[in-house]
């Protein structure tokens, strides 16, 4: 590049999971391995094999808006409440910013289903005529990121991804480079998927989950043996970027600096297991490191994307040995997943938030329910209990199962390189 | 980094190649009819743009698509790859990107899902993965076997004007070095359920800028807009079409359905492209206008353009594709830059087809009923959907001088 890069800070972080609702909760709890998986209450799950997912519970949109609503679908909610708590933690209030400098950029998997589902649903029993029409406007992809744009006044650069699994890493990449490039100084930019009975079926059916059967019990286990799957979780992670000497200049609290993203693709993701380590998770974790002028060497932990796949788990495991080479068995493994669950297009942006929520406690969440790791997956995966450690730079990963993945160099604060 | 266009491809109600599609945009052929794909029984509104005779003339193998949607979207993408003159395997070092877009995507899947739900009936394993949006993009990669990143935006009926603004940005941050954008949507059950109860359709014409529209029509297709490094394109003697050189994304900030009175949203739009594209407002020698043919957003789209360009507004002509094509959709912004595109290489506007009775808040230029030769270098196209969302690219002739190039001077 030509141009010299301006450097990107994260001054605010609203997670909403199972774990845990804003940071003040989100990170002990993730530290403490607090897994918020619990049995589905909110819809019947008799018909189908898995009956597990780390849904938020007591979750009340109207502690985090100045006006009431009269419908938002869930995803609309967690995405909403998420965006309020990062902006809080940043010290920001949204209507100061300069809108010409400031880019809102979410993704998420499948957006607005739960309203789509029943929109669709009153016109199979009643006919067009007698659908809900004010339920329309909420079953859009984007109709999260636009009531987030009306609530906050926010005219400002507006980018929402549909890209699955990594739509959060995707905001967030995009997000970065426009600070980098310097067209952008603060971005609001994340995650957020929604439970809700369309998707737990869809996933149930397709195999991805973990079921409940006679000859294995339902359960996250990244990397491990017997791992049959995932559970799915809901929630919404939005932090704030901020273009680094912006942060300094207004006295920002800067929890850590984004050094580094990558994003790589390739049709292995799905196949079988023999094709090895994945070139796209490999290309994408090598992108990241290169853009932030260092090597693995310099890398204390790797929050995984693991999640239980018996494929994807498999692939990013052989692209970590292949990229960390003989210091494999020994660089720090962790997945977050058993704690919040897979939650989609959120999962990049919670992971970075617990990526800095091992930077600033020095501890490694463990990886709860591995118990003996698949063999040949020779790493230093943290299991058990929390790992005590000097963490300066954590590599964070996404992938998802149509072959898309992205990787982040996140870097503590007080770190130069 | 300078973003040129290197291939186009289209599947639209008045052509299904970009030779056919410019031949009947320029005559002034209207693709709109009565609708068939789906039992029309119970809908207020009937008219539509739909692809008729479709023949997916190309192998896809083991990625064949199963839905209308998709099947348009690796015709249209399979053309502008060819266009482009990518070979297979040419991805050797992982640098060409997908970026998709759509207000709906795999609908046919949604609606399976949905209705097996509520019938308690047994879901397809393929279903849900079908139907997220990622999976274009995945079809498209895997396809033409391309490893740089995938992507899917969706930003209502601005997905694909957004589509090309992400995607050069792509390739402006290194990321890409080539990037196949599209955009598609196809009718359906759903989204026609759901349009119908906005309140902007008509069951007559749709009549851009003419004082007795009532409405918009809504259409199915796709379109796909091969972006290159410029150096990367020249280095590998493509021809050239234009170049991409600025965009603009963002929200009105105001309602979810009603448009904002002054068209702020619409105006700051126009204006964050032109500014990123480094030139004056002067410089505009032509707009693809949004033009829906609604009450509403034609008005407010003629006062945007009036208060971004002052009087020069009066001084250029104003294209509505719509009037030919319907609106469609998250395809809409990526057709309306093929036209756009071939406006600059052709030095034609197409008409403003169904226009009689001029609107005096409308009172811009918009080439009445019959197609106009007018040498173009400056093309600004708008796109606006629901949510509020804007979009605007800034295409210029392929040997403009962008900032781009002043910055790396």
């Amino acid at each position: 590049m030509m141009k010299p890069n301006k450097r990107v800070a994260i001054t605010g972080l609203g997670p909403v999971s199972a774990a845990g609702i804003g940071w003040n909760s989100f990170s002990p709890a993730i530290l403490k391995n607090f897994s918020g998986i619990s049995p589905i209450t909110v819809f019947g799950t008799d018909q189908y094999r898995s009956h597990m997912a780390a849904h938020i519970p007591a979750f009340d949109i109207d502690e985090y808006l100045e006006s009431q609503k009269a419908y938002l679908d869930r995803s609309s909610q967690l995405a909403l409440a998420a965006t309020a708590l990062a902006l809080e933690d940043a010290d920001i209030d949204a209507h100061d910013l300069d809108l010409r400098t400031t880019a809102l950029s979410l993704g998420s998997a499948v957006g607005s289903l739960e309203t789509m589902t029943m929109f669709f649903q009153g016109f199979l029993e009643k006919g067009p005529r007698l659908v809900k029409p004010f339920l329309f406007q909420h079953t859009y992809s984007n109709t999260a990121i636009s009531l987030i744009a009306i609530e906050y006044g926010l005219m400002c650069m507006h980018l929402n991804f549909a890209s699955g699994f990594v739509a959060s890493g995707h905001a967030i990449t995009e997000a970065f480079d426009l600070i980098r490039s310097g067209r952008t100084k603060v971005a609001i930019a994340g995650g957020f998927d929604a439970l809700s009975e369309a998707l737990f079926a869809g996933l149930n059916a397709s195999e991805f989950i973990s079921p409940d059967t006679e000859t294995g019990k339902e359960i996250s286990a990244p990397f491990d043996e017997h791992r049959n799957g995932f559970i799915l979780g809901e929630g919404a992670c939005v932090l704030i970027l901020e273009e680094f000497d912006h942060a300094i200049a207004r006295g920002a609290n800067i929890h850590a600096e984004l050094v580094g993203c990558g994003m790589a693709s390739s049709e292995d993701n799905r196949e079988s297991r023999s094709s090895g380590a994945s070139a796209g998770i490999f290309n994408a974790m090598n992108s990241a490191i290169q853009a932030g002028n260092t090597d693995v060497n310099n890398i204390d932990l790797v929050m995984a994307s693991a999640n239980g796949s018996k494929i994807q788990d498999f692939i990013e495991a052989n692209a970590l040995i292949r990229l960390f080479g003989d210091s494999s068995s020994s660089i720090s493994v962790t997945s977050i997943k058993p704690l919040i669950g897979e939650t989609l297009g959120a999962g990049s942006s919670f992971q970075i938030a617990a990526s800095i929520a091992a930077i600033k406690a020095q501890s490694v969440p463990a990886i709860i329910n591995l118990r003996t790791p698949e063999k040949g997956l020779q790493l230093g995966f943290v299991t058990d209990t929390p790992l005590n450690k000097n963490i300066r730079s954590v590599l964070t990963n996404s992938i998802d199962p149509g072959g898309s993945a992205v990787s982040f160099l996140v870097l503590s604060s007080q770190t130069t390189i | 980094m300078k973003v040129a266009v290197t291939g186009m491809g289209i599947v639209s109600p008045i052509g299904q190649t970009v030779p056919d599609f410019w031949d009947a945009l320029c005559n002034g052929i209207s693709g709109i009819k009565e609708i068939s794909r789906f039992s029309k029984d119970g809908f207020a509104f009937v008219r539509g743009g739909e692809i008729a005779d479709f023949v997916p003339n190309h192998d896809f193998g083991a990625h064949a698509p199963i839905s209308s949607a998709a099947s348009f979207m690796m015709a249209a993408a399979s053309q502008a790859i060819e266009d482009a003159r990518l070979c297979e395997d040419c991805d050797a070092n992982d640098v060409t990107g997908v970026v998709m877009s759509t207000n709906f995507g795999d609908t046919d899947a949604a609606e399976q899902l949905i209705a097996s739900l509520a019938k308690h009936g047994a879901i397809d394993k393929h279903t849900l993965p079908r139907y997220l949006f990622q999976s274009m993009a995945d079809r498209i990669a895997d396809r033409w076997r391309l490893h740089g990143p995938r992507s899917v935006l969706s930003l209502s009926c601005s997905s694909g004007t957004a589509a090309l603004g992400y995607g050069a940005n792509l390739i402006r941050s290194g990321r890409a070095k080539v990037v196949i954008t599209g955009g598609y949507d196809a009718l359906s059950k759903f989204a026609w359920s759901g349009l119908s109860v906005l309140r902007t359709m008509t069951n007559g014409e749709i009549r851009p800028f003419d004082k007795r529209r009532d409405g918009t029509v809504f259409s199915e297709g796709a379109g796909s807009i091969v972006l290159e490094d410029y150096n990367h394109a020249r280095a590998r003697g493509s021809h050239i079409y234009a170049v991409l050189s600025g965009y603009g994304l963002n929200n009105n900030a105001h309602h979810m359905t009603a448009p904002s009175k002054n068209g702020a949203g619409s105006t700051d739009v126009m204006r964050m492209a032109i500014e990123d594209a480094g030139i004056a407002p002067s410089e505009i020698d032509h707009v693809n206008a949004h033009a829906t043919g609604t009450k509403y957003n034609d008005i407010t789209e003629t006062q945007a353009i009036k208060a971004v360009l002052g009087k020069h507004a009066y001084e250029i002509p104003i294209a509505a594709n719509k009037s030919e094509v319907g609106h469609m959709m998250g395809a809409a912004g990526i057709v309306e830059a093929i036209a756009s595109v071939m406006s600059i290489v052709h030095g034609v506007v197409p008409p403003t087809i169904n226009y009689g009775e001029p609107d005096p808040e409308c009172d811009l230029d918009c080439v009445p009923n019959t197609k106009r030769a007018v040498p173009l270098r400056t093309v600004l196209s708008n796109s606006a959907g629901i949510g509020g969302c804007n979009a605007a690219i800034v295409l210029t002739a392929s040997d403009t001088n962008t900032s781009e190039d002043r910055k790396e001077a």
